[in-house]
């Protein structure tokens, strides 16, 4: 299924979101709005580490095998090049580490793997840097920005710091107290590059606010 | 112009409520403070003309970076008094089903309630009800053979051997195990709650302290509560202390753990009347001349088993306790929450400042205090220090070794595998989608009466029915048929099919506990939804399911099995299967404790060592991520 998808926010109110858009919801609950969004068909979920979102015991070889099918031969070495994707380092050896192996970020790393297997048309990140020290969360951050720039799918992050949103999406939506759409506006980029500065500040007409 | 990227930030974010709780219950809408803090941010950041993900990020001392971590909620402090992990509470509670109690519950609770005015006020019931007192012997009662007569207009519940009135034994019966109960129970809730207590209160914020704590506190729970209690007995003289000590020794490790919610209570109560039941239908009663559910029992399986027809003093009793354990169990079945009931969760709660480094305790800490039980009982025991009894062997446990071992290691293996492969069908069943009608669901109230009915009680009525000298339905050798497997097979497992089915069946409905809570927090769990997300085949979910549920089954099983070797005892006596169990309790009953105190200590390392085997195992199985 392809875009653009609808999405509810409390009440009445929308969030259209475009294919191939990067887009950040930030507010006091957009981490949970986007994660009841996560439960769609057509999108693929990431969540913060301490919901323990991998399997306790099993490698993350055998979890990414289970989402790949076909032959275990097969399976390993697209899980590598999965892990890869997701800057994982040293590939090789971490695919066969358990999830308690790992530090918080290469979980989270192992967990996009994950859901990069089914190569998602819409990729919801529930807050994915949660938990993580700032280095690492802003790494994380830039690798689910680089992997959106070379993959074909539209990413939609929530969380409720305006730092991360900003290190990752082209276009934010800040919710109000009440969860509507207070505004919804590009990213402002660096004055040499030449795009677009801050479009507007009105809310757009395909999300309304109640 | 500088992007204002600060650890302001950071420290909003964490003041922020709710914005990266991974739990729902977090998930509130935040005060309007907030969202208009986030907005002016935004408002301000719309005027900055460089990216902020192109800036070097600003420098960073590692005690900013501390600082900054320490706002994190993901952050867990390890000072060893501290507080709780704030997600996990409110965790448990999101598991175990909706708060409140529900109308099964409530009826439960209500039951409850009743029946303790019952046995309270018996004497006002039996003056109400025109009954005579539970002393009362009425030789016109009995019929011309000098039998018991069955229920009649003068007698409700009909009479038993000696002519006297059921009922009224049955409600002071009631009462004196209420009253026994209720003192072992609240001796148990005290002695843990001070424990706990006093060393916070006297300024110790060690964690040796607290382990050390625990390990005394946990220590008696790893025995078998009716081996225990039997080899006390002797020591405790006759009075209602024999019962008191070891109910409430058993129940230390429980009170510590459980929250003082009704769920909570109603464990510790159920527990508590199981050991109670026990001790008295091995004929260990408090003395007083009060009828004891337990002895009654005992005396009418004996009365039965010989011939004398009398269903009634068998079955009334047992149907009494039935009552009381089930509404216990239902109400045990229910959020462990401490705010399911707002008049218990005002007392002082035991668990809350109390848990000690239990995230940062060693691997095995748990087994010191198990070791440090079994080494005094082994000084009660072996030495025989503070006993009457002499010291050195037991009469008859050692001099028949091989045939005992041999009978009691036939019961304790065939009702293992019933129990393991119970428990592996259950684990199989909750593992199933939530979408198909379920058989567990259907199950659930099967296994509730099976996990609550008495096992000396259900294991005197299956010999009633299927036993080939008493039986209605005579299909099965009677008590007493037991050969060796060397001698005849077929004979040796026909007479054990009701004692493995009586003993391994309830300890599979027990340990079922622990995984219907479970198996809901399992499907609904992040693992899931994210594997589910990422493509992964339903086949393969339920086999991650089952997974995620493995430990649960582990758990339930390590801890049933002091519950397990105590059920063992009971049933070898009803069934007179030659065993250690109840060679060991005849040795008692002629005024020899050794091998009772011998057998409960071998029972004890046999604990250890299956919990040790289990540890091992979980910690390959579920392996926990560093804190």
């Amino acid at each position: 299924m392809s875009g653009p998808w609808i999405l509810p926010l409390r009440g009445e109110a929308r969030v259209e979101i475009a294919e191939r858009a990067c887009v950040a919801v930030v507010g006091p609950a957009a981490a949970a709005h986007v994660g009841a969004w996560g439960d769609t068909e057509a999108a693929a979920i990431l969540v913060p580490d301490a919901q323990e979102p991998l399997l306790a015991g099993w490698s993350v070889a055998d979890q990414i095998a289970a989402a790949l099918g076909g032959t275990r031969r097969a399976a390993l070495d697209r899980a590598v090049d999965l892990l890869e994707r997701a800057d994982v380092s040293e590939p090789h050896r971490r695919v066969r580490a358990r999830p308690h192996q790992l530090t918080a970020v290469d979980r989270q790393r192992a967990q996009l793997a994950l859901v990069l297997a089914r190569d998602p048309a819409l990729l919801v990140a529930e807050d994915p840097s949660a938990g993580l020290v700032p280095d690492d969360a802003a790494a994380l951050l830039a690798t689910l920005r680089r992997v959106w720039v070379s993959g074909g799918f539209a990413l939609v992050v929530g969380t409720g710091d305006l730092t991360d949103a900003e290190r990752v999406a082209d276009e934010l939506i800040i919710l109000d107290a009440d969860d509507g759409v207070r505004e919804r506006r590009r990213r402002v980029t660096t004055a040499g590059s030449g795009e677009a500065q801050a479009s507007s500040t009105s809310s757009p007409s395909s999300s309304s606010s109640t | 112009m500088l992007y204002p990227l600060s650890y302001e930030g950071e420290a909003g974010r964490a003041t922020g409520p709710g914005v990266r709780g991974a739990n729902p219950a977090d998930r509130q809408p935040a005060g309007r403070v907030a969202a208009d803090a986030v907005a002016e941010r935004a408002l301000q950041s719309a005027t900055v003309s460089v990216a902020p993900h192109e800036l070097d990020p600003a420098p960073r001392s590692p005690r900013r970076l501390r600082l900054a971590c320490r706002s994190r909620p993901g952050w867990v402090p390890r000072r060893p008094w501290g507080p709780r992990r704030p997600g996990r509470d409110r965790e448990a509670a999101r598991s175990g089903g909706p708060r409140g109690l529900g109308p099964a519950r409530a009826t439960a609770a209500a039951v409850l309630v009743l029946l303790l005015i019952f046995a309270l006020g018996a004497p006002l019931m039996l003056a109400l009800l025109g009954l005579p007192g539970p002393a009362h012997r009425d030789p016109a009662a009995l019929n011309l053979f000098g039998n018991p007569t069955g229920p009649s207009g003068s007698h409700p519940l009909g009479v038993d051997g000696e002519g006297r009135d059921e009922l009224a034994r049955i409600l002071y019966a009631l009462r004196s195990l209420w009253l026994l109960s209720l003192a072992g129970t609240g001796l148990a809730v005290l002695l843990a709650w001070a424990l706990r207590r006093l060393p916070v209160a006297w300024g110790s914020r060690r964690l040796l302290v607290g382990w050390a704590i625990d390990g005394l506190l946990s220590g008696p729970a790893a025995l078998p509560p009716v081996l225990l209690g039997l080899a006390l007995a002797t020591r405790l003289g006759t009075g209602p202390l024999r019962l008191i000590v070891p109910i409430a020794l058993t129940l230390l490790w429980p009170a510590r753990r459980s929250r003082p919610s009704a769920a909570g209570l109603a464990r510790l109560i159920g527990l508590a009347v199981a050991i109670d039941v026990s001790l008295t239908f091995l004929g260990m009663g408090p003395g007083g001349g009060q009828p004891q559910l337990g002895a009654m029992m005992a005396h009418a399986g004996r009365a039965t088993l010989a011939g004398i027809p009398a269903w009634w003093t068998l079955v009334f009793p047992g149907a009494a306790i039935l009552v009381l354990a089930l509404a216990a169990e239902v109400l045990t079945r229910g959020p462990e929450s401490p705010a399911a009931t707002p008049w218990l969760a005002r007392l002082p709660r035991p668990s809350a400042r109390m848990s000690v480094g239990d995230r940062t305790r060693p691997w095995g800490a748990g087994l010191g205090g198990p070791l440090l039980a079994v080494a005094a009982l082994a000084l009660l025991g072996v030495v025989g220090f503070g006993g009457h009894g002499r010291p050195g062997l037991g009469t008859s446990a050692l001099g028949r070794l091989g045939s005992v071992l041999g009978a009691s290691g036939s019961l304790l293996c065939g009702a293992g595998l019933v129990w393991l492969l119970l428990g592996a069908g259950a684990l199989w069943l909750h593992s199933l989608p939530r979408g198909r009608p379920s058989l567990g669901v259907a199950l659930s109230p099967l296994a509730v009466l099976l996990a609550a009915a008495p096992v000396a009680w259900v294991s005197l009525l299956s010999l009633l029915v299927f036993s080939d000298s008493v039986g209605s339905l005579p299909i099965l050798p009677g008590a007493g048929s037991y050969t060796g497997l060397a001698g005849h097979p077929g004979r040796w497992a026909q007479a054990l099919i009701l004692p493995w089915l009586v003993l391994g069946v309830p300890q599979a409905a027990v340990s079922l506990r622990a995984l219907s809570a479970r198996g809901d927090a399992v499907r609904a769990s992040a693992q899931q939804r994210v594997a589910r997300s990422a493509g992964v085949p339903e086949r393969m979910l339920a086999r991650q399911r089952r997974r995620a549920l493995l430990p649960s089954l582990l758990e339930g099983v390590t801890a049933g099995l002091p519950g397990f070797l105590s059920g063992a005892v009971v049933v070898e006596v009803t069934f007179r299967l030659p065993g250690a169990g109840a060679l060991a309790v005849a040795d008692l009953r002629q005024g020899d404790p050794a091998s009772v105190s011998q057998l409960a200590l071998v029972t004890g390392l046999l604990v250890i060592l299956g919990r040790l085997a289990v540890d091992g195992w979980l910690s390959g199985l579920a392996p926990r991520r560093p804190a």
